[in-house]
């Protein structure tokens, strides 16, 4: 493909552009977003005026030749814990409500030099700490192929935004799962890029040592496309990856793909395992080989990510005191007094467990027994996956252990809720890239697959993920609207 | 199912996170809280004797620039809630 002189509408046949001018397109797809948000709600803020002025503009520059962008005419959900600049970035929290970044995430700018059009903010869950998008201020998202169910999280919005096809592209990020959870819940292509290859700068910290702003899209090559958009070296992320050391993992013929039966077996539904192993198996016939195995540090990750994402969350969102920006409650007596009531009031309550939690582990008496211990098992699994990669290529399971359960089931048991990311907090504790991609259905609802490649072997994750995707050929229905 | 913290504790961790909890708050959080503390207990199983901890997944060392103004919006200040001029307003700290 020459990317920079198709547009993206031109590229996208899959998505069943017709011969239009960008701004007939954008004005087809609000035309689709107010009949189907009211059902959805997949959106915080809607950007249509704008998003119709961009539109005009770029159809002008393609007249001229001039639109060279790789992803001219793209509409894209932009999740609403990413800064956009005079629009408000809620991050799905009251803390925020009326927060208007001053300036643009460095994905944004990205995006946008690329011929992007971003459409408006996408719902989530409160700070990015949840796996339903329930824990909103905002309230929930409901998912496309079931209203009754839960479009996953925490880019819940951004899944169902692309689900419904309120947008061509949809951004999340992922901190132990945020992005591939909801992409699988809808049915539709998430990555999870390798730590540092995206920047970070914008993104409205969570756990910073496991986070990354991901790609999502409705096919393979959609999500490769915006993927190749945002990444790069930015001098604003002190932990990008520098040029010269942006080195691909090569491409290959064949693959060798581990299947952990730690991601398998008791916890899985034995129906979303059986999905996945029929996908995997079908592979066998092209270019997988696809093998048994044991990574047996994979069963510590599960409380190790939410020791570490605790900490971490408990030091990062201190920073919310109502003073600089934000919810401030009437002023008491004091500071304290006034900062203890602010945060009662702006946070909720998964992310005050999660910062009281924190706020624990990391205290003097528990440092060693929890925080530390934490990072000597990711030492553990990050070995682990260094040893398997020596001899697979791919180390493949379900990306979700369930199917995408009832809005209001889990959210009264906290733990419960946390064993569902079971699956894809590996690729956070490790760094590593991961991708989800629609492989089967069980009573209507999508069932995905993850791939974890090495470092840096993003270009091998979207070459086997299209094989798989090809292979496949799965019929996925969209919603009527 | 091991007690990890009492109620007290809570009270205490509430005021060190600076979240104001009512009665009714702790009461909720005490079972939820020792349930995902038991949980953590897991890891205590694992054996990592002689295991270096990774506190990040990149050998990073320091990013350096040059000390200059790259990027500096003045707006920066029309975000907090409280203003007396070019200065921003916090109730009292002592």
């Amino acid at each position: 493909m020459k990317g920079g002189e198709l547009n993206f509408m031109t590229q996208m046949t899959e998505y069943g552009f017709k011969e239009a001018s960008i701004e007939e397109h954008v004005s087809a797809l609000f035309e689709r977003i107010s009949r189907l948000e009211p059902e959805i709600h997949a959106y915080i803020t809607i950007l249509e005026k704008e998003a119709l002025q961009k539109a005009k503009r770029l159809d002008e520059a393609l007249k001229k030749g001039l639109a060279k962008g790789k992803l001219t005419g793209a509409t894209v959900a932009v999740k609403d814990n990413i800064c956009t600049k005079n629009v408000r970035t809620t991050c799905g929290s009251r803390m925020l409500l009326n927060f208007k970044p001053p300036y643009d995430a460095t994905v944004v700018n990205r995006l946008e030099a690329e011929g992007a059009i971003i459409i408006g903010k996408t719902n989530m869950d409160e700070f990015a700490m949840g796996n339903s998008t329930e824990t909103s201020y905002f309230g929930p998202t409901r998912n496309p192929f079931d209203l009754s169910r839960v479009p996953g999280g925490s880019s819940g919005g951004s899944g169902a935004a692309l689900a419904a096809e309120m947008a061509d592209l949809a951004l999340g990020s992922d901190t132990g799962g945020s992005v591939r959870c909801p992409a699988s819940f809808c049915g539709v292509v998430g990555l999870k890029p390798t730590y540092g290859t995206v920047s970070r700068y914008g993104l409205i910290s969570y756990a910073n040592s496991l986070e990354q702003i991901g790609p999502m899209g409705r096919n393979v090559e959609a999500c490769k496309l915006h993927f190749e958009a945002i990444a790069g070296y930015d001098p604003m992320d002190g932990t990008s990856i520098p040029r010269e050391l942006r080195r691909p993992v090569e491409r290959r013929g064949e693959f060798k793909v581990l299947a952990p039966t730690q991601l398998l077996g008791e916890g899985t539904d034995p129906r979303v395992e059986k999905t996945v192993l029929n996908a995997l198996s079908k592979m066998e016939t092209v270019e997988l080989e696809v093998r048994s195995g044991d990574l047996p540090s994979l069963s510590a990750a599960l409380p190790a990510y939410y020791v570490i994402a605790m900490s971490e969350a408990s030091s990062n969102l201190a920073r919310y005191d109502g003073v600089r920006y934000g919810h401030q409650e009437p002023w008491k007596h004091d500071w304290d007094e006034t900062y203890s009531a602010t945060r009662a009031e702006g946070f909720g309550v998964e992310v005050k467990r999660r910062i009281m939690l924190g706020t624990y582990t990391l205290s003097a008496g528990y440092y060693h027994k929890y925080y530390v211990k934490a990072q000597k098992v990711r030492t553990l699994l990050i070995t682990e996956f260094k040893e398997a990669f020596k001899r697979f290529d791919l180390i493949a399971g379900p990306t979700m252990p369930i199917l995408p359960f009832r809005i209001g089931e889990k959210v009264k048991d906290p733990l419960e809720m946390y064993m569902c990311d079971v699956d894809t907090v590996p690729a956070n504790l490790t760094g590593f890239p991961a991708i989800t991609i629609p492989c089967g259905f069980v009573e209507g609802l999508p069932v995905g697959l993850q791939l974890i490649a090495p470092p840096l072997g993003e270009e091998l994750l979207f070459q086997v993920a299209k094989l798989i995707e090809d292979e496949l050929n799965l019929r996925i229905p969209r919603l009527n609207g | 199912m091991n007690e990890h913290i009492s109620k007290k504790e809570i009270q205490h961790l509430s005021w060190l996170s600076k979240i104001k909890l009512s009665e009714n708050e702790v009461e909720e959080l005490a079972p939820q809280l020792n349930r995902i503390l038991n949980y953590f207990d897991e890891l205590q199983k694992i054996n990592t004797e002689n295991v270096p901890a990774t506190y990040h997944v990149m050998e990073l060392t320091n990013v350096f620039r040059k000390d200059e103004v790259v990027s500096s919006s003045p707006d920066i200040i029309l975000q907090a809630p409280n203003r007396r001029g070019r200065f921003i307003a916090a109730p009292k700290i002592i």
